[in-house]
């Protein structure tokens, strides 16, 4: 089927943006460069977690596949089992993903806040366990490698644009593909997508374990960048309500969407954390309680239209007004 | 809860007033804070199903982290707890020392369940929110506000987390940070109690108080808060209905 250019509008616009970013390093290196590098960081994460909005499922644990694709990294270094940055990543990712398959089975029967709740718990027990098992490094962490980043960030630089740009093209690949049909029907109404022929569960499955395969491998890949994982930089609840923010801001299910709301979200962030020593964290819960009252679709929804402002005030008058 | 338990810490701390005065007045406060909240911030989450779960979700995900983040901001992350006379007193059972606080916060939590009891199954307005929840229609057209009975109930929630804040800060520490654990605690012990059971949130919160006392002695201390997610997620995987739990709260 030949490529319109007109319906994949969102797509284009986002590999035209990730096309200028990637000029950066011709134009200017270190410091603006490694903002860029965070912000795609969790660009590239909220692609993936994006999956999972598509079929509908909440989810408070996208950390815990980071850490899962970072953790498998750093063990494999450390204990020497295979230095190929390459291949460890991939099976970071692959880990990542059997994570998401594993959890994903029991966790997936239940739906809604459960499946949330759920996820949240997951998530923190996962996190707490490596805390507290020195083996896997407990609360020290595993350091990765002794790269001096500036030498080579040029590498990682490229190394997450691509990514990010694979991640866009790959999610959009799925949302027009057989599965990407079947979870927004399970999405928009799960009798009537059963009753079509449409397996809930397997689908749902599926996509948890993709999504869950994408966010460990960005997950791999900061494990290198970083150059060491501990649990509060790869597992924290922190980690995971900034990809649920950049989600929900810049629109939940679009391709734009992570793009737009990684650069607003993490910026803001920056700065507050310049202005407000701690406690900075409240910028990010803003943004969420905004988005929910005023602008559901976040910022991609609110502009091509397909979710309009809410506008509380004239909601409290009809309220007043109409009584029920 | 937090935030309550903040309030009696600083009337305290400035006006040196008697901490169980003041559980009524930050039940109070609270109730007022929760009625408007639904009111003003929140109520668009009830108006648009179709953004109805995850947006309030996050609402109050956001709320708690801005409280939080605002208690940090404005009141620093520093440990807080109350002296007073007769925090360090103990009641003597024959060998058994209890302390006298706890006694008390058991009493009042009993009397706070009881109040509510009371509250939601003899008087007509809590007959009338039970109404609300089990058909919101036929709620209206007996001539019931859904509206109004909303209000009520997120009210009467966040004041029961006022008295909940009060108690609490009497026999433990209080910073910022101490809301996350206990927001998943409280939510293991409605899980596992059942949706809409008050016998059910009873009996889960003495349950999961006697799980972790055991559990601290056996786990290493950085485990403790594993032992509520645990429970949770067994709850929520083999009988997400819980041990009392009414059927119509569970979506499919």
């Amino acid at each position: 089927m030949p490529f319109s250019y007109r319906r994949n509008k969102q797509l284009i616009y986002t590999l035209v943006i990730l096309g200028v970013i990637g000029l950066t390093p011709l134009v200017t290196h270190s410091y603006v460069e490694s903002l860029l590098i965070l912000i795609l960081i969790y660009v590239a994460m909220t692609q993936g977690y994006n999956l999972m909005l598509i079929q509908g499922d909440l989810s408070f644990g996208p950390a815990a596949f980071m850490g899962a694709g970072a953790y498998t990294v750093a063990l494999l270094v450390h204990y020497g089992v295979s230095t190929n940055p390459v291949l460890n990543s991939l099976l970071g990712a692959g880990v990542a993903g059997v994570v998401g398959f594993v959890l994903g089975f029991p966790l997936l029967k239940l739906r809604g806040i459960y499946f949330a709740i759920g996820t949240l718990g997951l998530a923190e027990i996962i996190r707490l366990v490596i805390l507290s098992t020195p083996s896997l490094g407990g609360g020290q962490g595993i350091i990765v490698t002794t790269f001096i980043q500036s030498f080579n960030q040029d590498i990682f630089f490229y190394a997450i644009v691509g990514i990010t740009a694979a991640f866009t093209v790959f999610s959009h690949v799925i949302f027009k593909s057989r599965l990407g049909l079947a979870l927004a029907a399970i999405k928009d109404n799960i009798e009537a997508a059963k009753s079509l022929g449409v397996r809930a569960t397997p689908f749902r499955l599926l996509g948890f374990s993709l999504s869950g395969a994408l966010i460990g491998l960005v997950g791999a890949f900061f494990a290198y960048y970083n150059g060491f994982v501990y649990p509060d930089n790869v597992l924290s609840l922190g980690i995971s309500f900034t990809i649920l923010t950049i989600a929900f801001f810049g629109g939940e299910s679009t391709f734009l969407g992570p793009i737009i709301g990684g650069f607003a979200v993490v910026l803001a962030e920056q700065i507050a954390q310049n202005f407000i020593l701690q406690g900075y964290q409240v910028v990010l819960a803003v943004l969420l309680v905004i988005v929910f009252l005023v602008m559901p679709g976040g910022i991609v929804g609110t502009l091509t239209g397909k979710a309009p402002l809410i506008n509380p005030i004239r909601g409290l008058m009809n309220r007043k007004r109409a009584g029920h | 809860m937090v935030f309550a338990s903040y309030i009696v810490f600083w009337f305290f701390a400035l006006y040196g007033l008697n901490p169980l005065a003041s559980i009524l007045l930050s039940t109070g406060i609270l109730f007022v804070i929760g009625y408007y909240l639904l009111r003003f911030v929140l109520n668009p989450s009830i108006e648009h199903p179709e953004h109805q779960l995850t947006s309030t979700v996050l609402i109050t995900y956001g709320l708690a982290l801005l409280i939080s983040n605002g208690e940090t901001i404005g009141w620093t992350g520093n440990y807080r707890s109350l002296e007073t006379t007769f925090s360090l007193g103990n009641l003597y059972f024959g060998q058994f020392g209890i302390p006298i606080v706890n006694i008390l916060v058991l009493v009042m939590a009993f009397a706070a369940t009881f109040g509510v009891y009371y509250f939601l199954y003899r008087t007509d307005t809590g007959l009338a929110i039970q109404a609300c929840t089990q058909d919101r229609d036929a709620a209206r057209l007996s001539g019931i506000s859904f509206r109004k009975m909303a209000y009520l109930a997120f009210g009467i929630s966040t004041a029961l987390a006022g008295t909940a804040g009060a108690l609490f800060i009497l026999n433990h520490v209080v910073y910022p940070a101490v809301g996350l654990s206990l927001t998943v605690k409280g939510l293991t012990v409605i899980v596992f109690g059942g949706l809409g059971s008050m016998t059910g949130a009873l009996v889960g919160g003495l349950a999961l108080g006697v799980i972790e006392a055991v559990a601290t002695t056996v786990l290493p201390s950085s485990l403790q808060d594993v032992v509520a997610y645990v429970i949770l997620l067994i709850v929520l995987i083999v009988k997400p209905t819980g041990m009392f739990g009414k059927k119509f709260f569970f979506p499919k």
